[in-house]
């Protein structure tokens, strides 16, 4: 299997995987969307909320602020997988606390008033704001971060727009096509260019396999197919973590769910024999 | 009413971009500029800051 990267920016990748099949690179897509563990406030004690909004409502804006957080360096369990049995403690909770007054002025209140308890955690972004205050109004609170996966709450998604399709061959007889400029205007994404009277593909990379153009050429004279061994992978990083990692970390648990069917497979066979 | 966190479709985060959005477009910045500069790619994305209007000032009264 091989990668070729199309484009890569800090919180986004496109890429070619080549000799897979589509069966895998679902399998790589439902794992970072729905396996990948991220942290995220999940409980909030209101300490006193003299806000506009109710407390519900502030609860869930903090339960969707993406918070930074390093798998390497700050090891977190699963609360559920903890040594405290569910009750929450330093190895499975980080504590963000924020605290806003206002006297006359009214002022927001943003991500960055955010206090973690841990270095390290904090979010992605300083400007999100949660909520406005009026004139001598106050806000007062306590957040629960904890580890969580994209199958309980899509708050815990760590991607966004993860999908693939498959890779666009473009079949062209140019004896058959009469109007080269009709086809090449047909196609929204701009795939086509006309050199010396003839229609030709300029970008392939932009086609998703519509077909639209062939419905402005003759019959047979364009034809768009694919390579189905050939799969263009995107996604956008919702957390900051790096896409590579993020592929790394879904690969690992791929891995992990096969020796574990293969352990029980084992076992039964094994228990078949005897 | 509030700017929401993240867009309704795809989940990706919007609200750290909405008041650069506003501020830019209130100043008769083409918004379709000022979207492709904050990189906000997806339709999704883009109707979320298009679409929005800010109320919270109207209930700030009301705590």
């Amino acid at each position: 299997m091989d990668i070729d990267i199309i484009e890569l920016l800090p919180n986004s990748v496109k890429f070619i995987l080549e000799d897979t099949s589509i069966a895998f690179a679902n399998a790589i897509r439902r794992i970072a969307i729905a396996e990948v563990p991220t942290l995220v406030i999940e409980d909030v004690y209101v300490l006193k909320n003299t806000s506009p909004l109710f407390d519900e409502f502030i609860a869930q804006r903090l339960g969707l602020i993406p918070l930074k957080y390093d798998a390497d360096t700050l090891e977190l369990n699963f609360r559920d997988e903890c040594d405290c049995n569910g009750i929450g403690c330093n190895l499975c909770t980080v504590t963000l606390t924020i605290s806003k007054e206002t006297s006359q002025e009214p002022a927001i209140v943003y991500s960055g008033d955010l206090i973690s308890s841990q270095e390290g955690v904090e979010p992605i972004s300083s400007k999100i704001p949660i909520v406005k205050l009026g004139p001598n109004q106050a806000l007062e609170l306590e957040c629960m971060a904890q580890l969580g996966t994209g199958k309980n709450h899509a708050k815990w998604q760590p991607v966004s727009a993860m999908g693939y399709q498959f890779y666009p061959v473009i079949e062209i007889d140019h004896e058959k096509i009469k109007d080269p400029k009709k086809v090449a205007d047909a196609c929204y994404r701009n795939v086509f260019s006309i050199k010396n009277g003839k229609l030709t593909v300029e970008n392939l990379l932009n086609c998703n396999l519509c077909g639209y153009c062939t419905d402005f050429a003759e019959p047979g004279a364009v034809q768009i197919k694919h390579d189905s061994s050939k799969i263009i992978f995107s996604f956008e990083i919702n957390n900051g973590m790096p896409p590579s990692k993020l592929m790394e970390k879904a690969g690992e648990i791929l891995l992990s769910r096969i020796d574990e069917l293969k352990n029980k497979l084992e076992v039964i066979t094994t228990s078949e024999e005897e | 009413m509030i700017i929401p966190v993240r867009c309704w479709t795809c989940g990706s985060l919007i609200a750290d971009k909405w008041e650069e959005f506003h501020e830019r477009v209130e100043n008769n910045e083409n918004p379709e500029k000022v979207l492709d500069d904050l990189k906000v790619n997806r339709w999704c994305c883009r109707r979320m800051l298009i679409a929005h209007i800010d109320l919270i000032d109207e209930i700030l009264p009301f705590s």
